[in-house]
């Protein structure tokens, strides 16, 4: 009869039935997993402290978080890119030049171009007083490989460039300090090597110069020169050079004295070398260098007595 | 001495040297009977007087003669601002006679060689320059030497050449000078620098001298094609 | 233009010569000193010479040589010469050079130059000239 038929059916409708059940709570679950994974990825957006904001192919943002909202500003009455940075100001490294808004970050990502670490300065109503940001920024591009979108992450960057600053500036100041430290310490050379080598008057017509320490060319010259406008000033028929400071003398040192030597010569003086060390004797032995007219003597005190002497014959 | 003393010692020195113009100044004080503490305008007639002897044997140019006794007698009156302002034009008149014009380029200032007077241009010339620069007496004058040297190696061995002298700018500050002629040369340079032929005077002695005093120093000679000789000084 | 050499004065003073050169020293000027003080020299009654180059700012290698030659000729002819007031500068410079004045004495100044021909040349003698005693040739100033 029909029952057969009929119970055929209905197996068959439950059977369909279950079917369909069956797809409908795993469609649920899959969009319930959907909707939680949404929630998170807001969550993760909303509280990180970044600013995130993505725009699609003509510009027009279409995901904003509040870290970026506060950053730039009230973003929900502009809503493209344009309008954004109408209204707020994106400066370059100087914090003077405005950015172009077609150069910034989302921007060239936009044209397909992956942003690394672009520092801007940033100036909006919620921050009047501006921060430093890095943003990166990439594109997202379809199967067929035309940009559909681009993304961008602003972090702040203050302290390092806080750091940085602080650095250039200590470093701009160090290098200050230091010139003026040469600038002191050349001048303090001079006077020492001035006080080293004073030409003093021991008596009428008698200089003496006690020579201590080192002596090379420059202060040589210096010394020379000095010596010879004091004796121009004084007129002072000799003067006692004391080497009883000097160790030791190398060749070119003694070349300078004995170019002092003529030069005082030269000019209508005489000179008397006294103190004369051995290690000093031995180089000008052999140098071989003639001492002519040059009086030697033990010491300054003997360099005196034999000036007087010969003042005093000059007199009579 | 006063101010009026001064004066008058101050164009003495214009023409003699220092030393000279202060014995001469203060015999004429002496004879005068006139203290140089207190020379008055009154007395600086009488002090001209004595100064005359003096000067006619010092100043052999009858034109510096009258130029000096003319500031002297300046002195003499209340006209002493007239004095300093004429001594300054009858300097730049008497100071250089050219034959040949001294040229300014902007890269210096040559100065032709063509008689022995030319000489004693350069070297001055040389130590203007130096003084301008800033360099210090003692250098104005190696600088004035050397350049004396070379100038005079042009004239007595090749007879005409040009020296030129130019500051030069930059991270060291100097001047340089170049000394060229088309004389004869010279045949062995190495040699007569090295100071190995040792004649005690003359060209070689005057090139090894002045390549003592400068910074630097370049020969640059041909037998038959003339030579060229740079030098440098600069400042420190 | 100078037409005619510029002569620099030779002065009678005490019975010495003296020889002040204020003005620019060229070739010409020079040799025509040395000239003079030969013929000065030659009248036989100096009794020394002093050439001051208190004037001269640049002394090269030929003037040097010319004024130590004039110094060396004036001596030959029985008359001391020496030489006063040369510029500190001037010295440094020579002796920068390596130049140098064997066998001429220096002074100070004038004055000094005086005393010392004095102290040279004891009254009443003919000037007598021994050659070679400090005139060597690796000299001395």
């Amino acid at each position: 009869m029909e029952d057969g038929s009929q119970a055929a059916e209905i197996e068959r409708l439950r059977a369909r039935i279950a079917e369909l059940e069956e797809r409908l709570e795993e469609r649920e679950r899959s969009e319930a997993a959907a909707r939680a994974e949404t929630a998170a990825l807001r969550a993760i957006m909303e509280h990180l402290p970044v600013g995130l904001a993505a725009a699609d192919s003509s510009g027009k943002l279409i995901v904003t978080n509040r870290e970026v909202e506060r950053l730039l500003g009230d973003a929900s009455s502009s809503e493209t890119l344009d309008e954004m940075l109408g209204s707020y100001g994106v400066f370059e490294a100087d914090k003077t030049t405005l950015v172009n808004p077609e150069n910034v970050a989302l921007g060239r990502a936009l044209r397909g171009e992956t942003v690394r670490g672009a520092e801007y300065f940033i100036r909006s109503q919620n921050v009047p007083e501006g921060g430093w940001y890095e943003a990166h920024a990439a594109p997202f591009a379809g199967a067929d490989g035309d940009v559909q979108g681009a993304a961008v992450l602003f972090l702040s960057c203050g302290g390092r460039k806080f750091l940085e600053e602080e650095a250039t500036a200590q470093n701009a100041a160090l290098t200050a300090a230091e010139a003026e430290k040469l600038e002191i310490i050349t001048r303090l050379r001079t006077a020492v090597e001035q006080l080293s080598t004073p030409i003093l008057e021991l008596w009428e017509d008698v200089l003496a110069l006690p020579v201590i320490g080192i002596v090379d060319s420059r202060r040589s010259a210096e010394m020379m020169e000095r010596l010879l406008h004091e004796i121009v000033q004084k007129q002072s028929r000799f003067v006692i050079i004391d080497l009883t400071g000097v160790e030791v003398i190398d060749t070119s040192t003694a070349d300078h004295f004995m170019k002092l030597v003529k030069a005082v010569g030269l000019i209508g003086a005489r000179c008397v070398l006294t103190g004369i060390r051995p290690a000093v004797a031995q180089t000008l032995v052999d140098l071989d260098v003639s001492f002519g007219q040059l009086e030697t003597l033990r010491n300054l005190r003997h360099g005196l007595r034999y000036c007087l002497r010969w003042l005093d014959d000059e007199a009579v | 001495m006063n101010e009026i003393a001064g004066e008058v010692l101050a164009i003495l020195r214009r023409y003699l040297s220092d030393p000279t113009s202060r014995s001469l100044l203060s015999s004429a004080a002496r004879r005068a009977s006139v203290r140089l503490e207190t020379v008055s305008r009154a007395d600086v007639s009488a002090l001209v007087r004595e100064l005359g002897p003096g000067l006619n044997i010092f100043l052999q140019e009858p034109e510096k003669l009258q130029n000096c006794k003319s500031l002297l007698a300046l002195v003499a009156t209340e006209h002493s601002s007239q004095a300093s302002s004429m001594s300054m034009s009858s300097m730049s008149t008497s100071s250089y006679e050219y034959h040949a014009p001294v040229e300014s380029r902007a890269d210096g200032i040559s100065v032709p060689i063509r008689a022995e007077h030319d000489v004693v241009r350069a070297r001055t010339l040389g130590k203007d320059m130096a003084k301008q620069l800033g360099f210090s007496d003692v250098v104005q004058t190696k600088v004035a030497t050397a350049v004396s040297e070379l100038a005079r190696n042009i004239f007595q061995y090749a007879g005409t050449g040009e020296v030129r002298i130019r500051r030069i700018d930059g991270k060291r500050r100097g001047i340089e000078i170049v000394a060229r002629d088309q004389g004869p040369g010279i045949s062995d340079p190495a040699l007569i620098l090295s100071g190995a032929y040792r004649s005690k005077w003359g060209m070689g002695a005057g090139l090894r001298g002045t390549k003592r005093l400068v910074d630097e120093f370049e020969l640059d000679t041909h037998p038959g094609l003339g030579t060229t000789v740079r030098i440098r000084k600069y400042a420190e | 233009m100078m037409m005619e050499t510029q002569r620099i004065p030779i002065v009678r003073l005490q019975g010495k010569l003296i020889v002040s050169i204020q003005t620019a020293l060229s070739d010409t000027v020079v040799d025509r000193l040395q000239q003079d003080v030969a013929t000065a020299c030659e009248r036989g009654d100096a009794r020394g010479l002093v050439v001051d180059v208190s004037g001269v700012d640049i002394l090269d290698s030929y003037i040097t040589r010319s004024l130590r030659d004039l110094a060396v000729m004036a001596r030959l002819m029985g008359v001391e010469t020496v030489v006063c007031g040369l510029r500190p500068a001037v010295a440094m410079t020579l002796v920068e050079m390596g130049m140098e004045l064997p066998g001429v004495r220096t002074a100070l100044n004038l004055d000094r130059a005086l005393s010392l021909l004095d102290s040279l040349q004891p009254v009443g003698s003919s000037g007598d000239l021994v050659l070679g005693d400090d005139d060597e040739e690796d000299g001395e100033a």
